[in-house]
């Protein structure tokens, strides 16, 4: 049996596509794009200039453009002129135009959350930004594209590593239009995405899949790989399932709704005191489970940004409603290889994320990307023997525990002979004249040999204990027993429920303009005098609540709320004014308490 | 034997009694115990004083308030979700009117007190299981 070609395996294996109905951009060709944009150079946006123009730019032309002079920028730009508001305005009410319709994403949460996006909203108009209008030009460019090369591709590469195969599969689309499509986080020019399958080659020469990595936003790691077993993976006929995030092209593999989420900084610091509050207001006070408030906690300050991974969209991929066009690449196209500069505009965007990526295989800065140069190590898997490999690897760590063992042993029998001996002579020479230096000396050297024999019987028995842990393992694993698909992920996204914050239109209205409408009413307020700061806040709050509460249809769970919290005031009220005297009761207490139980103890002596 | 009612509802319902003797006390100016002084201490609302423009407005306040405590105890013994409500309803508004005082320097602690403990034991799981067949997270 021949051995299959690189092109083979891709093929074997591509990944199946589900997106989401009112997606506007599907994988191209690298070269169509390029046919399009202008190259432009120059220190930033504003005074960059058109180095070479569209129509005469593709990928040859490309690869040799060479670097910029230092300090200059170089970067593609797909879309020269963006739509007016007029011409948008238009584009949008076109009959074949997709209407993409969800609930809205304010919705979802409460007014901590709103405030985090009405913050990175205002930082938009600070930030650089794709201009308005953009995504409408670029789908219409697209679609000129589409409609000459109706292709849709990725780009793929195969890298082997020992028993390892990777199929590297690159998409690459000519927008990312989260923000103006599907009014997620960011919009971009190009937008690269990647998956990879990991094969291994087994003794018999046969080759299997054994995982599947992807990356969704903030992924890294163990997080972006799957085992082929997974059951909450899709696989048809060994091609994996995936479902890009609208607009955002994000790579999920469960289909469903996905809310980004902040990184909170204190989460560690406040998770002891939150579960110890937990537990006393759940155990000693017998009161409602709160839940995980450190989640919780999360969760109200998360971004409410939704991607959306629906697959109720077109399918691409074996089965589904167009076939993949495979382009192989390799270091050896000069357009991957030797272009550095970006692949879309560059806003200039401080947070990056308005700003369009760099090439397959640089970052925007220049270095070669981890997926690029060691994709194993890019997903976690440099550390991770490959299933046919698990019990040899296993039988060799296993001989070096006992090697290491032996040593400590030999080392830890050599201190038990030796210190005694020390010891002794210490007792000799305790009370002779003029050897207070050498007693000094000894006594040191006496208490590091005795700190040593210490650390070294408890590095035996931690050594026995891995060593027959091991032993087991290793049973087991020729028993053919493998470790749980799912053990290896520690954060991996996980799609929301549906929304169940479906509301009628002047609900979602609020939802929209809540903050906006809060923090000018405030302004007003203390403008004008009406109210003092501190209690126009509260007042604010306490009206916005109660609309929220009317519009969620949970008035009742409002009033426990707030009644629950004025009870948590009057009680540490009540416990600042009286703090003697509760001390002094818990002192009563206490007191009381050992007076029992000694009595219970005479009593039981004396009925003995 | 095992009582029906879980210890809480019988909580709620001792306090709520007693919130009824303050409303009453100050209702009714008992005066001449210690035990009629703080029982009038622990109303949410003082004694109005006679002729005062606010002296119209706490008696409808008072008694009020003496309607919703006697419904909620009858309720609670009924085993009636609405009096559940409503004790959380009453209470809250005590708590407020109480953080009131308390913030003009006029502090009321000892209905403070009252309604704060009947407010924990009313939020328990067991008498949310018992009144309304449900346990919330709050």
């Amino acid at each position: 049996m021949s051995e299959p070609s690189d092109l083979d395996l891709l093929r074997r294996h591509e990944p199946i596509l589900r997106f989401t109905d009112g997606e506007l951009f599907f994988p191209m060709a690298a070269g169509s794009y390029v046919e399009a944009c202008d190259l432009l150079t120059g220190p930033n946006l504003r005074e960059a200039r058109v180095t070479i123009p569209a129509g005469e730019l593709d990928l040859e032309r490309l690869a040799a453009v060479g670097d910029p002079l230092p300090g200059e920028a170089q970067f593609l730009r797909f879309v020269a002129e963006p739509m007016s508001a007029l011409e948008l305005r238009r584009w949008q009410s076109r009959p074949e135009h997709q209407r993409f319709s969800a609930p809205g994403r304010l919705a979802r949460v409460g007014l901590p959350a709103r405030l985090v996006d009405a913050g990175l909203v205002t930082s938009l108009l600070l930030r650089g930004r794709v201009p308005g209008g953009t995504a409408a030009a670029a789908s219409e460019r697209y679609d000129a594209i589409s409609a000459r090369d109706p292709r849709v591709v990725y780009h793929g590469r195969v890298v082997r590593e020992g028993r390892w195969i990777v199929l590297h599969y690159m998409f690459f689309y000519a927008m990312n239009d989260w923000r103006s499509t599907f009014d997620g986080a960011n919009d971009h020019e190009a937008d690269l995405e990647q998956c990879f399958v990991v094969l291994e080659a087994l003794d018999d020469g046969t080759i299997e899949p054994a995982w599947f990595c992807a990356a969704a936003h903030d992924e890294k790691g163990d997080d972006l790989r799957r085992r082929w077993d997974d059951p909450r993976m899709e696989i048809l006929e060994g091609h994996p399932v995936v479902y890009p995030g609208a607009g955002s092209h994000a790579t999920y593999l469960e289909r469903g709704e996905y809310i980004m989420l902040l990184p909170f900084p204190g989460e560690r610091n406040i998770r002891g005191p939150l579960d110890l509050m937990r537990r006393m207001w759940r155990d000693t006070l017998a009161q409602p489970d709160p839940g995980d408030l450190a989640a919780r906690t999360k969760r109200a300050l998360s971004v409410p940004f939704v991607d959306y991974a629906r697959g109720d969209g077109r399918v691409v991929g074996p089965g589904g409603d167009v076939a993949w066009t495979p382009i192989m690449v390799s270091d050896e196209d000069g357009w991957i290889d030797r272009y550095r500069g970006l692949w879309g505009l560059d806003t200039g965007d401080r947070f990056a994320g308005e700003r369009a990526p760099a090439g397959p295989k640089y970052t925007r800065t220049g270095s070669v990307r981890q997926s690029w140069h060691d994709p194993l190590g890019f997903a976690g898997l440099g550390k991770v023997a490959p299933a046919m490999q698990a019990v040899p690897v296993l039988e060799t760590r296993i001989e070096e525990l006992t090697a290491t063992r032996a040593a400590v042993v030999a080392e830890a029998d050599a201190l038990a002979i030796s210190l005694p001996e020390i010891d002794s002579e210490m007792a000799a020479v305790r009370g002779a004249a003029g050897l207070d230096h050498y007693r000094t000396s000894r006594a040191l050297e006496l208490r590091a040999g005795e700190e040593r024999l210490a650390s070294l019987r408890t590095q035996e028995v931690e050594l026995g204990t891995a060593i027959a842990a091991s032993r087991d393992r290793l049973t087991a694993l020729q028993a053919g027993y493998r470790d749980d698909p799912r053990l290896h992920l520690h954060h991996a996204s996980e799609p929301e429920p549906p929304s169940v914050a479906r509301r009628r239109a002047f609900g979602e209205a609020w939802a929209a303009l809540s903050v906006g409408l809060l923090i000018a009413a405030l302004a007003i307020i203390v403008w004008f005098r009406i109210l003092s700061p501190p209690v126009a806040i509260v007042v604010l709050i306490g009206s916005y609540l109660a609309i929220e509460s009317f519009f969620d249809r949970n008035v009742l769970e409002l009033v426990l709320k707030i009644t629950v919290v004025l009870a948590m005031l009057s009680a540490l009220i009540l416990a600042t004014t009286y703090l003697r005297e509760l001390f002094l009761a818990g002192l009563l207490a206490l007191g009381v308490i050992l007076v029992l139980d000694s009595l219970g103890e005479v009593r039981r002596r004396l009925l003995r | 034997m095992r009582s029906r009612y879980p210890f809480g509802i019988l909580v709620i319902v001792v306090l709520t009694a007693l919130r009824c003797l303050t409303l009453v006390a100050v209702l009714l100016d008992v005066r001449g115990s210690p035990l009629a002084d703080w029982l009038r201490g622990g109303s949410p609302l003082p004694q109005p004083v006679p002729g005062s423009d606010f002296e119209l407005i706490f008696r409808i306040l008072l008694v009020g308030m003496l309607v919703a405590s006697l419904l909620v105890v009858i309720g609670l013994l009924a085993h009636r979700e609405w009096a559940w409500v409503l004790a959380i309803v009453t209470s809250g508004l005590i708590l407020a009117i109480n953080l009131g005082w308390w913030w003009y320097g006029e502090p009321r602690y000892a209905s403070m007190l009252l309604n704060t403990v009947a407010v924990l034991y009313l939020n328990q799981r067991d008498v949310r299981l018992a009144l309304r067949g449900m346990v919330a997270t709050s």
